[in-house]
């Protein structure tokens, strides 16, 4: 650069005085521009168009964690099977084209009428059926969700133990022959979080591997995802590309865990760069994220999950959006609603972060961004 | 028609400043290993008293000697932060593994305290004493020889995840959480600052610097703030030429310029005005700027590239 400029004076010494004049406008334009203005021009027009909306969200009938929970788990059971499926309209409006079904069951009893245990005492009698059918109408798709079928705190047991493995694969039966004909149905959820440390433990890549198996026997062309933890311990190398290739998986939605505070807000997106590098690599899943749109009211795990700031949560989808395919939350319910809804359930700030994203999502789609 | 030109000339050479300010330092770029690796995932870099250079990775800590790099250690470790105390011992805070000290005997690595886990800062105050931030378990405090656990009075922080900490000129330790900045006054009691009661654009604080001039550095994902003999000011990307909001870290050099690292490149600071370096107008390795160190006349960002230094022209 220095070398250039000194030549350029050297040029423009030697030039007639009309020539001298124009050329150094030209040229002191022009200098102004490539210095601050176009480079910051060209980094924002790139980075808008990096930027992607939230395309899906995980959804529940119930929170493992009644202290998580504290905001929507006591008003659930009492929703109606309008006030369900006004939820899913909800999240439709909002451009939310994916649902991830976090459980099916959950300490020993369904969420569904099923044949394999006893079902949860809910106002509506079958919301699963409720949610499926409003997503029909609504053309979102949903991963079901194969699972808990034993104690969900103990990974471990879930992944290992053959009753619960048998359990969980007559529940895949029962759920596909009762549900598979939703158009909405698109694939399996297997909510058993498997933590990465490092890589893909051996353990994972076999429960992953069995279950797709069992989900592509049932419905071939089901489209099946997992969301494991542990995402900034990964190490995004070549024995990570050979465990993506042994995984028979189609989407991995990583955790940003910004909300559990393993990391913050404008740091995530280092390791979904890296964790890009590997997938493209090995060619295989998909490499979506998790993002976690809540805080704690205290301590984190033992306390409430609350809607996190949206300037936190824009700073997230900046963060990450350039190295995923989509974008899922966790989670709407509980976390969002919008103004006047029919079925309101989570904490009253929800309603704040609904409008904070829905004014900057439809601004979004004013511009033509997405 | 000299004269007019001489003129046109003074006046490109103005229009050119920036560029020319930018060609100040000299940059050289440095890699622990030569390719995408979490080795090159830079978190901390210090120097010791003999001015040997040791830098903290995402995948263990490593050692400058003899113009190559070689591990020194930890090698299966996440290395959060690196802090060399009063008497030249080596710490390093790490996720998942808690902390460790570096023996100055035979060189080994030994765990310091099994009570944290998740580190996410050490500092050392004149005391030597040591105030470790922790991700889930909040501050813990260890005598800086026995290592054992201190008891301290009256202190209430903000949340249980410490992000930073620094102690200023009077002594008074300054708690950087997701729920504000806590200060700490030696025994009498403590204060919480948050967007309710200052002028701090939001409560989640990623960092915290204390410099010469006895001023408080206040990085935050909205911008920097900076408090000085009570008066608080906001620097952001409306007020100020900053490139980012989201402060990473910050630290001083020995002309007294403030140096802020952010998620899109380095800004510099002399009293008067903010400049900025990022991958759109300077050698920097990449934007991701997440330590700076300033030692003898060069600057050392590590980001999550490399490292990239900067020497005075």
């Amino acid at each position: 650069m220095i070398i250039f400029q000194d030549n350029f004076i050297f040029i423009l010494w030697y030039m007639d005085r009309r020539k001298f004049i124009k050329t150094c406008g030209l040229v002191s334009t022009s200098l102004l521009l490539s210095n601050d203005v176009l480079a910051n021009r060209i980094q924002t027009t790139e980075r808008k168009h990096l930027v992607k909306p939230i395309i899906g969200s995980w959804f529940e009938f119930l929170h493992g964690s009644d202290a998580e929970g504290k905001y929507w788990n006591s008003v659930l059971p009492g929703f109606s099977e309008m006030q369900w499926r006004a939820k899913i309209r909800e999240m439709s409006d909002m451009g939310m084209r994916y649902l991830v079904l976090m459980a099916v069951a959950n300490n020993g009893k369904t969420f569904y009428p099923s044949t394999l245990q006893p079902q949860y005492d809910y106002v509506c009698s079958d919301p699963l059926e409720a949610v499926l059918s409003e997503a029909d109408l609504c053309g979102i798709k949903f991963f079901v969700s194969n699972d808990f079928w034993g104690n969900s705190d103990d990974t471990y047991k879930m992944m290992t133990d053959k009753d619960i493995g048998a359990l969980r694969e007559k529940a895949m039966v029962e759920i596909a022959e009762k549900y598979g004909h939703h158009q909405s149905f698109y694939g399996w959820y297997y909510p058993n979080e498997s933590g990465l440390w490092n890589t893909i433990d051996d353990l994972t890549l076999s429960y992953v591997n069995n279950c797709s198996r069992i989900a592509r026997q049932l419905m071939p062309k089901s489209v099946n995802l997992i969301a494991p933890y542990g995402t900034k311990s990964v190490r995004a190398d070549d024995e990570y590309v050979r465990k993506l290739e042994q995984l028979d998986i189609d989407i991995i939605a990583y955790q940003d865990e910004v909300g559990v505070k393993k990391t913050r807000a404008g740091y995530a997106g280092k390791y979904f760069e890296g964790l890009c590098l590997v997938h493209k690599k090995a060619g295989r899943a998909k490499i979506w994220a998790d993002m976690e749109i809540f805080g704690f009211e205290g301590d984190v795990y033992k306390s409430a999950l609350i809607p996190a700031d949206f300037n936190r949560i824009q700073k997230q989808i900046e963060d990450v959006s350039p190295f995923v395919d989509n974008i899922l939350i966790y989670q709407y319910l509980g976390l969002m609603n919008k103004p006047g809804t029919t079925a309101f359930a989570g904490h009253p700030d929800s309603v704040h972060l609904y409008e904070a994203y829905d004014h900057w999502y439809r601004q979004g789609l004013k511009n033509k961004l997405w | 028609m000299v004269k007019l030109h001489i003129k046109i000339l003074f006046f490109i050479l103005l229009l050119y400043a920036p560029t020319i300010m930018s060609a100040q330092y000299r940059w050289r770029n440095v890699l622990i290993t030569d390719s995408l690796s979490p080795q090159n995932d830079i978190s901390a870099i210090v120097f010791a008293k003999n001015g040997g250079m040791w830098v903290g990775t995402w995948k263990g800590i490593y050692k400058f000697v003899d113009g190559q790099w070689s591990s020194d250690g930890l090698e299966n470790n996440y290395i959060q932060t690196l802090v060399i105390d009063h008497n030249d011992n080596l710490l390093a805070g790490t996720w998942g593994n808690g902390i460790f000290l570096k023996s100055t005997s035979n060189g080994s690595w030994n765990v310091l305290n099994n009570k944290v886990s998740n580190v996410n800062c050490i500092y050392v105050d004149k005391e030597d004493k040591l105030w470790i931030g922790d991700c889930y378990n909040g501050l813990i405090v260890l005598d800086g020889k026995t290592h054992t656990k201190q008891k301290v009075d009256k202190l209430c922080i903000g949340d249980s995840t410490v992000t930073s900490v620094v102690s200023d000129f009077d002594g008074n330790v300054w708690i950087a959480t997701y729920h504000g900045v806590s200060v700490y006054y030696r025994n009498v009691g403590s204060k919480t600052f948050n967007i309710s009661n200052s002028i701090l654009p939001t409560n989640d604080i990623y960092t915290l610097y204390v410099d010469s001039k006895k001023r408080v550095w206040i990085g935050t994902m909205k911008g920097l703030v900076c408090y000085c003999h009570d008066k608080w000011m906001l620097y952001n990307t409306n007020n100020a030429s900053l490139s980012s909001n989201l402060i990473y870290c910050i630290s001083e050099d020995h002309k007294g310029n403030i140096w802020v690292g952010t998620d899109n490149g380095v800004n510099r600071f002399d009293g008067k005005r903010w400049i900025y370096y990022n991958k759109s107008n300077s050698s920097l390795v990449d934007n991701r700027v997440q330590t700076i160190t300033a030692f003898r006349h060069c600057i050392y960002l590590g980001t999550s590239q490399g490292i990239s230094e900067l020497y005075e022209n």
